[in-house]
């Protein structure tokens, strides 16, 4: 864990939220990546990561410090990120069925799609991005923590709190299947 | 088609994350066989598009929007596991009264919940208890009122219109100390593989399961295990689906709160004098293709999702027992005597009045199943009011029918 961090815990752990602050600060957009790759829209992103952040701040006195603070942090997150997942579900489903009839629509607001972006880009992007979605959460997650954020299977097993064996399965039948998606896709 | 722990060896090697061993084997592998080398050429590829993926910023600075919130909502205090260093500093004298305290406090609930708890019954009350309404907890509704039916079922006794659901509290970030645990559960093991069917949730929506009890023997009692990721969505089906064919279901306090509060809970639904059709004719319009659109939405989201279905063994029994704070003989199935519970054999002046009055008693009483939270918490029967009622209100079994024990499980658990 940096000093960095270190620091501004102990001080978040004095009462000083402006500390905690910095530290959503430092650690927002990587975070935002992450869970808008598992939740799929800009949206439910920052409700996500807001959502993670608050109980992170919540039970920063049960962080010991033997493991890195954003490793920590990712596990807060996945843990929201499902939850929020499960409770957005039906909306999401509905919003999923009636985006497979037609083209996807642009996925948010930000740089990348604006229009003068790169056309094939873009549609690439928005395919893998698709089939990403269409696969469990289990192989999303395993997915992004390796592909997008490059962790190990050490602490991908520490993040999801599963065995290793258990992550490189899971990354296993979630490359086959992506595999699968995208061929059907670019059918 | 490559063997599946040659394709384990390629994706490990997409991953980065292969042992010298496991390289060299690759080596040898992607030499030999062509079919090796284009499915890794394609990972590598489907890896390198991933990898490829823009990376999202948040449209604001998300640290304004966390800072307001802690302001205006101040989270409730840190719960900490209570540290060995703090007891440390305390005097011992402090730590032995804190125990003493501590035993003399259990010793005492300990007590207060066996001489609460109802006394063994084998003859059911003739006459069921009023429940007195209670503006509790315990009487929030939990799930909104359903749509009134097309067909609606003719109730026996009059029931009155449910109360407008309140709304609901706002979702609380998840103690993640509270998550349900797999080592706390009895119900986990499956007895006998043989005679225990294993459904997708999915295969529910094509015509393979018009019975799904056809291919297990008749049990007295089922024990149905829903895996799905949204055990409360899962109950919120079952209530639908009980209350179609007249079962009501009588929702444990402890799990009342659970379901108002969006906890991670796994849940127990247990029912008696239910057939074997109906309990199949409840799981599938809970769950299969009758189940509405909104419902069925969430099944298919849910690639986990899955029912499992046999016989209820001795053990869970126990555990059934210990959920209803009851001895594990009174769950029993006794075999029943004959519709009505008379004995049809018998002239009907050998029969006591009671017996007849009970019989007709048992026709128009209303049926419960009840619901119990299982795990991360339990119930305490001794002092739920839902599973005195649940308790109250057995009656003989009728002839046909069977138990049924219903597990709703997270996937996530």
């Amino acid at each position: 864990m940096s000093t960095d961090d270190q620091r501004l815990i102990a001080a978040c752990r004095q009462g000083d939220t402006a500390a905690f602050g910095e530290l959503v600060r430092r650690h927002q957009d990587r975070l935002y990546n992450v869970v808008y790759r598992l939740v799929g829209n800009a949206e439910d992103a920052q409700d996500v990561v807001q959502e993670a952040f608050l109980s992170a701040y919540q039970s920063l006195d049960g962080f010991k410090g033997d493991a890195r603070f954003f490793t920590w942090l990712y596990r807060i997150a996945f843990n929201t990120a499902v939850s929020h997942k499960r409770r957005q579900r039906v909306i999401v489903s509905l919003d999923a069925n009636r985006s497979r009839g037609g083209l996807p629509e642009p996925l948010d607001c930000s740089e990348e799609t604006r229009p003068g972006y790169a056309l094939e880009q873009a549609d690439q992007e928005r395919l893998v991005h698709e089939a990403l979605q269409r696969l469990s959460p289990e192989h999303r997650a395993v997915l992004v923590l390796k592909d997008l954020e490059g962790q190990k299977y050490e602490t991908m097993a520490e993040i999801l709190q599963v065995p290793i064996g258990t992550i490189r399965s899971r990354l296993h039948r979630a490359r086959l299947e992506l595999r699968e998606l995208l061929e059907r896709l670019e059918a | 088609m490559l063997p599946e722990r040659w394709s384990r060896l390629l994706t490990a090697y997409v991953d980065g994350e292969l042992t010298a061993r496991e390289s060299r084997m690759v080596a040898q592998l992607l030499q030999r066989s062509a079919e090796a080398r284009q499915l890794l050429q394609k990972l590598q590829s489907d890896s390198d598009r991933l990898k490829a993926l823009s990376r999202r910023r948040s449209e604001r600075d998300l640290s304004v929007d966390v800072l307001q919130a802690l302001a205006e909502q101040p989270l409730p205090p840190v719960v900490v596991l209570p540290a060995r260093v703090r007891l440390k500093s305390t005097p011992g004298w402090i730590q032995w009264a804190v125990a003493a305290a501590v035993l003399l406090a259990a010793g005492a609930a300990v007590y207060l919940a066996w001489s609460s708890a109802p006394p063994a019954r084998d003859n059911p009350p003739l006459v069921k208890r009023k429940v007195l309404p209670d503006k509790s907890v315990a009487n929030v509704p939990v799930f909104p009122p359903d749509p009134p039916a097309v067909n609606p079922v003719p109730q026996v006794e009059p029931v009155p219109p449910e109360p407008v659901a309140l709304a609901k509290e706002p979702a609380e970030p998840e103690p993640v100390l509270d998550l349900p645990d797999p080592k706390f559960e009895v119900f986990l093991e499956v007895h006998d593989p043989k005679q225990t069917l294993v459904l997708s949730l999915r295969e529910l929506d094509g015509d393979h399961p018009k019975r799904l009890l056809q291919d297990l023997p008749r049990f007295p009692a089922y024990r149905a295990e829903l895996s799905c990721a949204d055990p409360a969505v899962a109950l919120e089906r079952l209530h639908a689906a009980f209350k179609e064919r007249g079962v009501r279901l009588v929702i444990d306090q402890a799990a009342q709160e659970r379901l108002l509060r969006q906890l991670r809970t796994n849940y127990v639904v247990y029912a008696e004098n239910v057939t074997a059709e109906e309990v199949e004719q409840l799981l599938l319009s809970a769950l299969g293709p009758a189940a509405s659109h909104k419902l069925r939405a969430d099944v298919r989201e849910d690639p986990l999702a899955r029912i499992i279905l046999n016989g209820l063994q001795p053990a869970d029994r126990d555990e059934l027992s210990k959920l209803l704070g009851i001895d594990p003989a009174r769950l029993q199935p006794t075999k029943p005597k004959a519709p009505l519970g008379v004995d049809v054999r018998k002239p009907l002046s050998e029969q006591t009045v009671d017996q007849l009055a009970k019989a007709l008693k048992n026709k128009q009483a209303e049926r419960l199943a009840i619901v119990l939270p299982y795990n991360p918490v339990r119930p305490r029967p001794a002092a739920s009011k839902e599973v005195k009622q649940f308790l109250d209100n057995r009656q003989e079994p009728r002839p046909g029918t069977v138990q049924m024990l219903l597990v709703l499980r997270g996937s996530k658990s």
